[in-house]
């Protein structure tokens, strides 16, 4: 049976009764065929919400205090060793400006998707996608975050370059029921060990979602997910030129693209034992289906995220003008350039310029990845675009619009040499008996499969022997240089320059360098297929100084309760909560 | 709740090795903590990675003196048959407990219950060929409606924690640590 998108919904509709429905036994492109109701609707009607920065709150007990330490009343997963000035990590220069502080409760909260359909959802502080987190260079912040869920819950800072203790290891939980001081110094790698910082690896565009053990696919599909923008003294100066539009005005628009499935009575459709990767019907901006955006005839910047658990999008504008692309991933690029389409996978980001100024009064940002499988996507095809975004264009040109065009500076980049590198490791990617393993192993939580020495740069080769699989690698800590990638995918924008996250595709090889900064482990790297994650496709690395042993070893209570922000006692009496 | 994760079950009918019938969701599945492998008796292959795994989750609960349920689905229902799945079970030693039962289905109904519980390949060659079988174990507690599944060939301690720590009946921590 051949079934085409139509008949597929069709087919959902009329079976949509028995709830959650799976069509089984049948012939078809996909294993599992539910994708979400299809609900009637009227497109392009709603006004695209702006996610707003997460405001300052005073924190009491204060961070770091005994009080406010691992396995304290009140935060009862403490915070990073390194927020004390006296570790040996934390330098007097890391405190440019004085703290901000902010609380995060993750909390379940009612949301309209869609227009009269009301969805119970995870969220942070009752939003979906969550508020944006503000981050300027040098000014430390903690998130004091408290997990009123039923499930483990772990945050991670995508792109960002902070303690092991913040950075959501899987099993650094925040259980239900407890609080967690998230600490993010906001520094950036130095150019050498004591020497300057390193601004040419500043971030712009991060964003945070949860990565708890084996539910990170449920967590970010039921809503756990936000933006952060970072601005460094190098970009604040292209701001205030007026190069790029300020990042705390109208013109600098967060831009997250997601899929989304419901059920029929509005919950969520989450299969947990769907392990392909989970495809939705409704196509999510900043939180609801379709929505339409009101915009000036000028430049505006969107920092569009691929925020979907298992969705490729190529990205293009319906009236074939192209994107300015500024960045890719986490940080701007040398020069930006112009991209008549952008191709993401999962958890990439593409900073761009729209320029609206010649524009006709109403464009669409379309979708042309077509994808009916959790696998990888099917393809291009330029005849079936799907319409993500209307931008109703209003207004007369403005005198003082952004200058930025192609071929702009904006944030150099420093190949890493081949005289850097100290070490080679490879990695293969493969399936085994409908799960994965990297180099023929599980994951475990517990063991460091790579402890690169901290400070120095390695070149490591990602193979995908998967057969017939996609898998976007993403590395924590720090970005990475692809210097070599085999794949379909135009990659010239990745070649050379910064990512956080690398797209092996299938049997495709990328061969990528990065130095291990700042800051001892456990971090780790995965696929960002959500629910391949969540099978577990992941492993360990543990940045070390030459000859120390990584903390991972096997044992869970063998990690310093200050690093995991778990109370060894608790550990060793209920080892099975942190598995 | 719409979404209750077990209704996607099929509660098609099943032999156990004592030769008992038994509805895979209605007695195996309901209202209950539940941990379902796939083997077949001639497997020299993941399967005695499986059970030995799935013996030692098993003895962990037990000594937790909790309510649980294990399943091990036979894939080659068309050869093994009730006694094959006893003699299987015994070689393992695992025969005599009262809450893990080693099924059989009818063949036509193999494939729903397999593709059900997250036990597939959506490549068909692979899908279609039994020594090619899924090595996942696929767990849950239909009380809370939380359900995972994780490859059988882990650490067989670490499997056995995280099938504790995702099918515990208290979520909130305070709760788990007085209960």
């Amino acid at each position: 049976m051949n079934l085409n998108r139509r008949n597929f919904l069709n087919a959902a509709a009329t079976a949509a009764v028995a709830l959650p429905f799976i069509k089984i036994g049948q012939t078809s492109a996909y294993a599992k065929e539910f994708h979400g109701f299809p609900f009637q609707f009227t497109p392009f009607t709603r006004e695209l919400p702006i996610p707003q920065p997460l405001g300052g709150t005073p924190l009491s007990p204060a961070p770091g205090t005994p009080a406010a330490s691992v396995g304290s009343e009140a935060v009862f997963h403490g915070i990073a060793p390194e927020f004390s000035p006296s570790h040996p990590t934390h330098r007097p220069d890391w405190d440019v400006h004085t703290l901000k502080t902010h609380t995060l409760e993750m909390r379940k909260a009612v949301h309209e998707y869609v227009p009269g359909v009301y969805t119970e959802c995870f969220t942070y502080n009752g939003l979906v996608p969550g508020p944006l987190i503000r981050a300027r260079f040098g000014q430390p912040m903690v998130v004091r975050t408290t997990n009123n869920l039923d499930v483990e819950t772990s945050v991670h800072l995508h792109g960002g370059h902070g303690p092991a203790h913040s950075d959501g290891h899987p099993v650094f939980y925040v259980m239900p029921g407890m609080t967690r001081d998230y600490y993010y110094p906001h520094i950036v790698p130095r150019v050498s060990p004591g020497g300057a910082f390193d601004f040419s690896e500043s971030p712009s565009t991060m964003w945070y979602h949860d990565h708890g053990n084996d539910v990170t696919g449920h967590n970010v599909a039921h809503g756990l997910a936000g933006m952060c923008k970072f601005t460094d003294p190098l970009e604040e100066n292209l701001m205030s030129t007026n190069v790029l539009p300020d990042a705390d005005g109208p013109y600098d628009v967060p831009l997250v693209l997601q899929d989304q499935a419901l059920n029929a009575d509005g919950s969520i459709f989450y299969d947990p034992l769907d392990h392909d990767g989970r495809l939705g019907n409704l196509f999510i901006a900043n939180g609801i289906v379709q929505p339409k955006f009101t915009v000036e005839r000028r430049k505006y910047r969107f920092r569009l995220l691929d925020g979907a658990t298992a969705r490729f999008m190529t990205l293009r504008l319906s009236n074939g003008q192209p994107f300015l692309q500024l960045g890719n991933d986490s940080w701007l690029l040398p020069n930006a350039v112009w991209r008549p389409e952008i191709t993401l996978s999962m958890a990439k980001r593409a900073d761009v310029i729209i320029d609206f100024t010649n524009a006709p009064d109403e464009l669409y940002l379309e979708n042309i990845m077509q994808q009916t499988s959790g696998r990888g996507p099917d393809g291009i095809d330029r005849t079936k675009p799907i319409r993500l975004v209307k931008f109703v264009v209003t207004g007369t040109r403005p005198t003082n619009d952004v200058t930025v065009t192609g071929g702009t500076p904006l944030r150099p980049n420093i190949p890493i040499r081949d005289s850097e590198i100290t070490a080679r490791r490879s990695f293969r990617f493969e399936r085994s008996n409908g799960a994965w393993v990297i180099n023929g192993d599980f994951y475990s939580p517990f063991r460091a499969d790579a402890v690169p020495q901290l400070n120095q740069a390695e070149e490591w080769t990602l193979e995908n022997k998967s057969g017939g699989w996609m898998h976007p690698i993403h590395m924590h800590l720090e970005a990475h240089q692809i210097v070599q990638y085999t794949g379909k995918f135009r990659a010239d924008v990745w070649l050379n320059r910064k990512s956080d996250t690398a797209i092996l595709e299938d049997n495709g090889k990328v061969r990528l360098r990065m130095k291990f900064r700042t800051f001892s482990g456990p971090f780790s790297f995965h696929c960002h297929n959500n629910e391949h994650e969540d099978m577990r496709m992941m492993k360990n690395f543990d940045p070390r100084p030459a000859g120390q042993p990584s903390v991972l070893n096997g044992r869970f209570w063998n990690v310093p309760q200050e690093i995991s922000g778990i109370p060894l006692s608790v550990v060793r009496r209920n080892p099975e909560l942190f598995h | 709740m719409s979404n209750q994760i077990s209704l996607q079950f099929p509660d098609v009918t099943v032999q156990n090795h004592r030769g008992e019938t038994r509805k895979f969701r209605t007695d195996y599945v309901t209202g209950r903590r539940v941990l379902i492998g796939f083997i077949y008796c001639q497997c020299d292959g993941i399967c005695p990675t499986t059970t030995k795994h799935m013996a030692r989750i098993h003895q962990v609960l037990r000594e937790r003196k909790l309510d649980f349920q294990f399943v091990s689905i036979t894939v080659t229902p068309h050869q093994d048959t009730v006694r094959d799945l006893h003699d299987y079970a015994e070689i393992y030693e695992q025969h005599r407990w009262k809450n893990w039962d080693f099924v059989r289905c009818s063949p036509e109904d193999l494939k729903p219950l397999r593709y059900a519980l997250g036990a597939y390949d959506p490549n068909p060659a692979i899908d279609g060929d039994y020594r090619q079988h899924s090595g996942l174990l696929t767990f849950g507690n239909d009380r809370t409606n939380r359900w995972s599944a994780l490859p059988a060939g882990m650490n067989a301690d670490e499997l056995a924690f995280t099938v504790l720590r995702i099918t515990r009946d208290a979520a909130k921590l305070k709760d788990y640590l007085q209960s």
